[in-house]
């Protein structure tokens, strides 16, 4: 095998060395290609992180791939390890993970792993060792240093010992500074001295030599430190160097570019790791076969599930089990469902809720197996949606739990499958341009305080958006926003480096990040570790595999996914709600168990009061709920689907709510399509349809159905989607269907299919939805305690829950450092809810447990008894005082006194830290004797701190320390005046029909989403006394009063109602007035406008925070 | 007991007093120079760690000095000029050979002591040895002379 040109780069660095390269391998690949070679090697630092993409971009380019790693050492210096053959790849896998997982807990640590050289001698099987670049590498740097050549001697016999003849040699590179050809002479003398054979060489870090910014401000991020980061070195070499100037460096090195040749010859296409499922081995009681207990368990379930059930017929249910369990056996993946079980088995042993989501529940095995909850056959749910014989693709079920508790099952896991290896998968964090910016900066040297400010109001990406902004021009893009108006980088000549350098970073990788839940499992023949690498992921006992769920896609590792994820926190809120409800009424309520089709909760879904409803709470959710007047679960399903980026740039919405209100004749092109798309009133809704039509239509097999729903939505290759349509058509005319009328069909489908979501996932969703609606409207108190006490969650702010709380008549109570728990608490047999501790700002968890603690052994009568008793520390004494959670210990015994109990606060003394206090001392000391006036029962009530405080104070105080409106609704106070200036109540702006209007309100929330035409329109959302109001904002409205968006936290809009038979209502602004100017100055409590991502900006919350679980 | 040098190295006996010549001409002095620019055995004080500036080793010379690369009409011949050499110094050189080449891009980062230009390490008519630096502008300087 010959490749052209003799010379390949066998030292090549991507962004995957997170921190010491720059390229994606997709670039690298194609620029090698582009240079005429024949094959390349990728050696990232200390990972394969980057190994599927590099293989996938090989195969595009027509390159052969080397696959390989730059391996830290112990001491010092890198040496790079080259697979030829898979089980090189395997060592270097359990190489990796071995000096990887050995690394100390710390983040640091984990950042800079080193392996020791008995471990790399321990793994040498099947690799090529070259000593590492001149001048860091290994032996470079240990020949090089004045008085290190004995242990480079020494290290370099036991190399020998581990790599054999041709599988060790002198790695020679210049990277062209002033030295680099002495230094590579001496290392070359060194190795011919010891009959070390050479190799040529280049340390690849970009792929241009203008990247070796990029590098050099990444190197110097990944340490911390501004530049120049350490091992810095004055040179732009360190690039892709065309195979002829590689030659030309080693024109009179013949020898070592021979070497280089015939390892690459040896090492390219070495690695091969798609083609093949490496199905998870479960354990099977008894050594049973995995196949038979997988259809012992499916056929139990089934009898469970379908016991009593009417509409499907037991000769159904075993035709439709019998079919999924022969496939899922035929392709080997019993296992795996098996491994599903066991993660639901254990959460509903411990209690925990769980739910299945995703196309999974398209299995009726799944159902019956208890992993998904929607009905398959009701619900038209099709299996081969989720797997078929066709498809070789890993499965992928996907299971919720209680985000608190979720660990409870993963742990078990982990301890269950250690011997064959259990781990997160990993995922790639890419930088924002935000992220960007704050990384240029500190390269650069700008110290903390100014990276806030330049950072601060730069755009970051959008969820449900196609463009981030890129480069230079991406760049000029964002500072024309109006957020960016007065802006210091605006001063384009001053930071023009700082620009350049944050519009070359944006998208380029900043480190390893783990799943959200994907777990991945070995096998009984190979450990894990022997697939991926495996690394610390930052939670003790939880290690994470270096592939993301792409990578491990494309190896062919399943993907389990336990997850907990902050949306669906809904669990732990409703099962929340259900204790605090199953406590007060003494009979359990099962938020999992509750009547179906109750009219109540359906007639709450419609009035649009929908804040805390799972997947319907968002303002379009709430529009698309008064649209739509759900009446049964199917519009719930429906809804969910529609209100998705796709179906809304490609209009899905209007047709549906005109048709299902009877507002709009529905027709089909053929009449064998009526049963198929009535349930969605002809709107090709669902991927499961996609199948369907092309079943009906023309006669395709479900299976085949899928391929094409997987054409027309993944690939779209053009070729390929012209072969699908005259497949179809020609079998559709086959059939007798008209050719027009089969390509129109064709067409169609084409055109939704890309905006189609799944029904399964849909259905999954909704049973949460409905749960989450029926406890607001039985249950409202418990209900929002559960949402109160599982933040950050869901849409809306905690602030605006109390508020809708409120608005739904149920009394919020002060806080009470007697009465409040943890966290929110229902009192007044479900008519009121109190504020909890964990509230208070500062409060840490030990100071809230020894809060309840002591208060069992007997009240706090003063502020010092409280101080004395507890771990609360000063500082947060004060937040106590302000939130008014001692205001029973005042000597006026009421919110006046917190002036007072303010200024005894801060006369303690701070506490010493809990570690430094002797044994037996007490933790505050004594107050002195002088000091007696001024404990318990000697107040004087007089002085400027013990005047009574006014409910401006008051409502300042709270909002301070605890970030909601307890006592009133911030714009209470202004009600007269706002009336004066017309301002109209939302909940009456959503009852006109059409007219100007005034609104004015608190910001909760400013988003972009994706729209038809692609024009930018934006949706504020404000909150009022009387509710929420989304109003819409136009391009040329946003760009005029964009920057009051971006700076103010209340407004004052005027805007035109407008009422339209294909969107409903809406509210549009034309002119937009910060609030507090508008009341002449009046200081108006507004919430913090914060960036978030998914959304421009949004009310402040205290997301840093975790609100505790109430015990 | 005392030897001379001769005698420990077994020379050829030469008259009492002779003073050998170790590089009688100036191309057996060249040859020298050169084996020992490039000997990797041999370090420069220059570029022991710790010596010099940033441990990276440096030449002699730190300041830029303005210089004139003259190539003579057909003849290939390149010629360093100095003019702005004070008298005790050279003011013109012919380069002999080009001993070592590389590149040097530091402190983009700064405006004002931002470094992009390539480097050549030549030997100078005379036996001398000195680093030239071509800046991205096209300009020529004199930026050391090698210890």
């Amino acid at each position: 095998m010959s490749f052209g040109p003799d010379f390949v780069h066998l030292h090549v660095r991507s962004g995957f060395s997170y921190g010491s390269g720059t390229a994606k391998p997709e670039d690298l690949a194609e620029v090698a290609a582009s240079m005429s070679y024949g094959a390349l090697a990728l050696t990232d630092r200390d990972g394969l992180y980057g190994v599927p993409r590099f293989l996938a971009a090989c195969e595009e380019t027509g390159l052969s791939p080397v696959i390989g790693a730059e391996v830290s050492m112990e001491g010092g210096g890198h040496v790079v390890l080259l697979a030829e053959s898979m089980a090189g790849y395997h060592s270097l896998c359990r190489l990796i993970t071995s000096y990887r997982m050995r690394s100390g807990p710390s983040a640091a640590e984990r950042r800079s792993p080193r392996c020791s050289l008995d471990e790399l001698v321990e793994h040498a099987e099947g690799l090529v060792c070259l000593t590492g670049a001149v001048p860091f590498g290994f032996l470079p740097r240990r020949v090089l240093e004045v008085g290190h050549r004995r242990d480079a001697r020494r290290a370099l016999s036991l190399l020998r010992e581990a790599f054999g003849p041709g599988e060790l040699y002198a790695e020679l590179t210049n990277d062209g500074t002033v030295h680099s050809r002495r230094s590579m002479r001496t290392v070359e003398a060194f190795a011919c001295e010891l009959g070390l054979p050479t190799l040529a060489a280049h340390e690849v870090a970009y792929v241009y030599p203008a990247d070796h910014r990029l590098h050099e401000v990444l190197v110097a991020a990944s340490n911390l430190t501004a530049l120049p980061g350490p091992g810095y070195r004055p040179t732009d070499r360190l690039y892709l160097v065309p195979p002829e100037r590689m030659r030309g460096i080693f024109a009179d090195r013949f020898e070592a570019l021979r070497n280089a040749a015939e390892v690459a010859e040896r090492c390219a296409g070495a690695v091969r790791l798609t083609g093949e499922v490496h199905v998870p081995d479960a354990i099977v009681p008894g050594g049973e076969e995995p196949a038979r207990t997988l259809v012992a368990l499916a056929v139990a379930g089934a009898r469970r599930r379908y016991k009593g059930k009417s509409g499907v017929t037991w000769a159904e249910i075993r035709i439709r089990l019998k079919r999924e369990l022969s496939c899922i056996a035929e392709l080997g993946f019993a296992p795996y469902f098996l491994i599903a079980h066991e993660a639901a088995g254990i959460a509903k042993e411990k209690g925990i809720p769980v739910t299945g989501r995703g196309s999974g529940a398209n299995s009726l095995v799944a159902y019956c197996l208890g992993l998904t909850t929607p009905e398959p056959f009701s619900n038209r749910l099709l299996f081969e949606r989720f797997m078929h014989e066709g498809r070789r693709d890993p499965p992928d079920i996907d299971l919720d739990f209680c985000s608190i508790r979720r660990d409870e099952v993963r742990f078990e896991m982990v301890r269950r499958y250690e011997k064959n290896g259990v781990a997160e998968a990993a995922t790639v964090q890419t930088m924002s341009l935000r992220g960007a910016v704050r990384v240029a900066a500190r390269a650069l040297g700008h110290p903390p305080l100014e990276i806030d400010t330049f950072s601060s109001k730069v755009p970051t990406r959008f969820r449900d958006r196609d463009r981030v902004y890129a480069g230079l021009e991406g760049w000029e893009e964002a500072l024309r926003e109006p957020q960016m108006r007065g802006h210091p980088l605006q001063d384009r000549r001053r930071y023009r480096l700082l620009l350049e350098l944050s519009a070359g970073l944006v998208g380029r990788n900043r480190e390893a990040g783990t799943h959200s839940g994907g777990m991945v499992f070995g096998t009984d023949a190979r450990h894990l570790s022997g697939f991926v690498p495996l690394e610390p992921s930052g939670t003790e006992g939880l290690p994470r595999c270096q592939y993301d769920k792409d990578g491990l896609e494309y190896v062919g590792l399943p993907k389990l996914d336990l997850l907990g994820l902050l949306g669906l926190r809904m669990h732990t809120a409703l099962s929340e709600a259900g204790r605090l409800v199953s406590e007060r009424l003494g009979w359990e309520v099962d938020p999992y168990d509750l009547p179906s089709d109750d009219r109540e909760t359906y007639a709450l879904i419609r009035t649009g009061s929908n804040a805390g409803m799972f997947q319907l709470e968002s303002p379009g959710q709430m529009h698309l709920s008064r649209r739509l007047k759900p009446r049964r679960f199917q519009d719930i399903v429906a809804s969910i689907s529609l209100f998705r980026p796709g179906p809304v740039r490609g209009d899905l919405v209007t047709p549906y709510v005109l048709r299902r209100n009877g507002e709009e004749p529905y027709s089909v092109p053929l009449p064998d399509l009526d049963p198929v798309l009535r349930p969605t009133y002809g709107v090709l809704v669902f991927q499961e349809q996609v199948l369907e039509v092309a079943h009906v239509v023309a006669g395709f097999s479900l299976a085949e159905g899928d391929q094409i729903r997987r054409a027309m939505t993944r690939d779209r290759d053009p070729g390929a989607m012209s072969k699908l349509r005259n497949e179809f058509v020609s079998r559709a005319v086959a059939r007798g269907v008209p050719e027009e009328t089969a390509r129109e069909v064709f067409r169609w489908t084409e055109g939704f299919a890309a905006y189609g979501f799944s029904a399964a996932h849909a259905a999954s969703f909704a049973q949460l939805s409905y749960a989450s609606a029926y406890m607001k409207r039985h249950y409202p108190a418990e209900f929002f305690c559960g949402l109160l006490n599982s933040q950050p969650m869901g849409f809306y702010s905690p602030r605006t829950l109390v508020n809708e709380a409120r608005r739904e008549g149920i009394s919020i109570l002060s806080p009470d450092i007697h009465r409040s728990g943890e966290g929110f608490t229902v009192e007044e047999d479900g008519a009121a809810i109190r504020v909890g501790l964990s509230y208070a700002k500062g409060l840490s968890r030990k100071a809230v447990d020894s809060v309840l603690e002591e208060r069992e052994r007997g009240p706090f009568d003063t502020l010092q008894n409280l101080y004395r008793r507890t771990a609360v520390a000063r500082d947060s004494l004060e937040s106590l005082v302000k939130g008014g959670f001692l205001d029973a210990l005042s000597p006026r015994g009421d919110v006046g006194g917190r002036g007072a109990l303010l200024s005894e606060a801060r006369a303690l003394p701070k506490k010493p830290p809990s570690g430094r206090r002797r044994r037996g001392q007490e933790e505050l000391p004594l107050t002195h004797p002088a000091c007696m006036k001024r404990r318990v029962g000697l107040h004087e009530i007089r002085g400027p701190g013990f005047l009574p405080i006014s409910a401006e104070q008051r409502e300042k105080m709270e909002w301070e320390a605890l970030s909601l409106n307890v006592f009133r609704h911030p714009l209470s106070p202004y009600r007269d005046a706002l009336r004066r200036l017309g301002v109209v109540p939302s909940v009456e702006i959503l009852e006109l029909s059409h007219g100007r209007a005034m609104a004015a309100g608190l910001l909760e929330s400013l988003q972009r989403p994706p729209t038809k035409s692609g024009r930018p329109v934006y949706f504020l959302l404000i909150e009022d006394e009387a509710g929420l109001l989304q109003a819409t904002i136009f391009e040329r409205v946003y760009e005029r009063y964009g920057h009051i968006l971006h700076r103010s936290g209340a407004f004052l809009l005027e805007g035109q109602v407008e009422t339209d038979r294909r969107r409903g209502h809406s509210y549009l602004v034309e002119r937009v007035f910060d609030l507090a100017a508008v009341l002449s100055g009046e200081r108006v409590p507004e919430s913090k406008v914060v960036p978030s991502n998914g959304a421009f900006v949004r009310a402040g919350r205290s997301s840093g925070r975790r609100r505790r679980r109430a015990g | 007991m005392e030897a001379t040098v001769s005698e420990i190295h077994d020379y050829p006996l030469r008259p009492p007093g002779f003073a050998e010549p170790l590089f009688p001409t100036p191309d057996s002095r060249r040859e020298v120079a050169k084996h020992l620019a490039c000997a990797p055995w041999l370090s420069r004080a220059s570029e022991l760690p710790g010596l010099t500036r940033g441990g990276v080793g440096s030449t002699a010379r730190l300041r830029a000095e303005r210089v004139e690369l003259k190539r003579q009409p057909g003849s290939g011949i390149v010629e360093v000029v100095r003019p702005r050499a004070g008298r005790c110094s050279w003011r013109r050189r012919r380069v002999v050979e080009v001993v070592a080449r590389w590149r040097e891009v530091r402190l983009w980062w700064d405006e004002d002591a931002s470094v992009d230009r390539r480097l050549f390490r030549v030997v100078v008519s005379g036996g001398g040895t000195v680093d030239l630096a071509l800046e991205r502008t096209g300009r020529w300087f004199l930026v050391g002379v090698v210890d």
